[in-house]
């Protein structure tokens, strides 16, 4: 994930320091393990909610 | 009358005396004016102010009363309008200094709606960054103060507008909510935050934000001046292709009606999982409160309920990168660095996280239309915790009741934990003041409502406040 991230920085054309990409690799980890719930769920029957509004309209 | 006491006034007491001519629009400007001038600069509330126009524009509505012609209650109100919010021939910064020259020549339709009404604009309110972070720590324009205790935020990003509605600086504001933005800073400064429901007020013109999860809201002193300033606001527009074309009902009738008889549901699980004792207490008050009102009370289940910090920022944080996309590779340098880190992240979110996000979304949606057949409206705090210390959202982490809490943890979302669901299912949901911690720091009771059903949400926050009449307590006073 460090690679990673440090391809972004980079590639914004933005200087991190070491402690400053370290947080972001955290961040950006903790993210990604946050999501990683998501895939415990049965989400066969569930479109994605884009429609959401499309509901709301008459 | 003082001016300070003209400045506590509700927008509905103002406009009454507006209308029957006790007071001048010019009068009121003026009065609002000055207490800008004496208490504006601790709090840091405005980015830009605009006496000479406010002034002028006050001359020109009075004239108009002369006259004969008197718009709406919101003639001669002072407000101030989130910085985010586009307005022709206004700087508009979005807090950033991207933005920071910025003379929009198009009005947003919610200025505009206002302009309309009759409503004087003071200024444009400090924010949070580009509406990425709720502590409204601003590098570029400062900080803006919580005016219960300057050491201490006033949440955002809408921070400056709760800030200034609670010292008495507008009569009422607007703000943006994305994941409790209008909510939770008016929990933290003890005014009243009014998320509608998604599709209910337009966001053309809103600056930044996600475009599923935002939304545009009040910040008032009341129950009522929110179902005045929601009037104004609310309909379609052909311009923003989520607006909805469900009719508008009267919402300041609609908040009269009484509530015996009606059920609120308390969540099992999640809202109360992780909150200040003081916080706690404070909405089990309400509780009884709602209780005494001959409302009745039901627990209810949304199965899903803890995934929904997962999809919120699934789905919002690769939206802001892909709104800020062209910035960010163009003028990197012209952000701040934590909100540059959180546009490089939503960068490095599969489409895959995108999209299941958007399907768990859905799922919990449809949890809480299912809660909501059983009940009229959801009862649970705003923020888990009061305003937290300025140097404390600096370190990142926070004393709750002798824990360490992490501030930054995605997956906790401290802040917004309560106010996120709502971002996520698009329901109505609204902030009401429910009392005080010991050291005087203002708590938020969180009230949603059915899809589109402000009027009975805005009637159960309505008959609360009645009761327990935390919006007439002293006004906060900056220390």
């Amino acid at each position: 994930m460090e690679d990673e991230v440090r391809r972004v920085i980079r590639e914004a054309g933005v200087k991190f320091t070491d402690e400053e990409v370290e947080s972001l690799v955290r961040e950006i980890t903790g993210l990604l393990h946050l999501f990683r719930q998501m895939d415990q769920l049965d989400l066969t029957q569930v479109e994605p909610a884009t429609k959401f509004s499309r509901e709301h309209l008459p | 009358m003082t001016n300070r006491a003209l400045c506590d006034l509700t927008l509905s007491d103002l406009g009454d005396r507006i209308r029957r001519r006790d007071v001048s629009c010019v009068d009121v400007a003026e009065a609002y004016l000055q207490q800008i001038e004496e208490n504006g600069k601790k709090l840091n509330a405005y980015i830009t102010l605009l006496p000479e126009t406010a002034k002028e524009q006050a001359r020109a509505l009075d004239r108009e009363i002369q006259s004969g012609r008197y718009r709406s209650v919101m003639h001669g109100i002072p407000v101030g309008l989130k910085d985010c919010l586009a307005t022709r021939g206004v700087r508009t910064t979005a807090g950033s200094k991207i933005f920071a020259d910025w003379v929009p020549d198009y009005d947003s339709t919610v200025a505009s709606r206002l302009r309309e009404s009759g409503a004087v604009l003071l200024g444009k309110h400090n924010m949070h960054e580009l509406a990425l972070g709720g502590t409204n720590i601003n590098p570029f324009y400062g900080t803006a103060r919580n005016p219960w205790d300057s050491e201490r935020i006033p949440g955002g990003s809408s921070g400056g507008s709760a800030s200034a509605v609670a010292s008495g600086l507008c009569a009422a504001a607007l703000g943006t909510d994305g994941a409790g933005s209008v909510r939770m800073p008016a929990a933290l400064c003890g005014v009243v935050g009014l998320k509608p429901t998604y599709g209910r007020v337009s966001r053309f013109g809103v600056i930044g934000g996600s475009w599923s999860s935002d939304h545009v809201g009040t910040i008032t002193r009341s129950v009522e001046d929110a179902a005045i300033l929601l009037q104004v606001i609310a309909g379609v527009d052909p311009r923003d292709p989520t607006s909805a074309r469900t009719p508008v009902p009267n919402y300041r009738d609609a908040i009269r009606a009484d509530v015996k008889g009606l059920k609120f549901g308390v969540p099992k699980a999640y809202f109360f999982d992780l909150l200040a004792r003081e916080v706690g207490d404070g909405v089990r008050q309400a509780v009884s409160v709602l209780e005494g009102l001959g409302m009745i009370g039901v627990e209810i289940s949304v199965p899903h309920i803890n995934y929904v910090t997962a999809a919120e920022w699934a789905v919002v944080r690769p939206e802001r990168s892909a709104w800020s996309d062209e910035y960010v590779r163009t003028r990197p340098q012209d952000h701040g660095r934590d909100v540059l880190a959180r546009l490089l992240m939503g960068k490095l979110i599969p489409a895959v996280d995108y999209l299941n996000g958007q399907r768990v979304r859905c799922l919990i949606t449809r949890e809480f239309e299912d809660a909501l057949k059983q009940v009229d409206v959801i009862v649970s705090p705003t923020s888990p915790v009061a305003a937290p210390r300025i140097d404390d959202c600096v370190s990142g982490s926070l004393d709750v009741d002798g824990q360490r809490m992490d501030l930054v943890d995605v997956s906790v979302s401290l802040l917004t934990r309560c106010t996120i669901p709502f971002n996520v299912t698009g329901h109505p949901a609204v902030s009401v003041p429910c009392g005080f911690t010991d050291s005087g720091l203002p708590i938020g009771l969180q009230l949603t409502g059915r899809a589109f059903g402000e009027g009975d949400l805005l009637r159960v926050a309505f008959a609360y406040e009645h009761e327990t009449g935390w919006f007439s307590k002293k006004r906060a006073r900056h220390r």
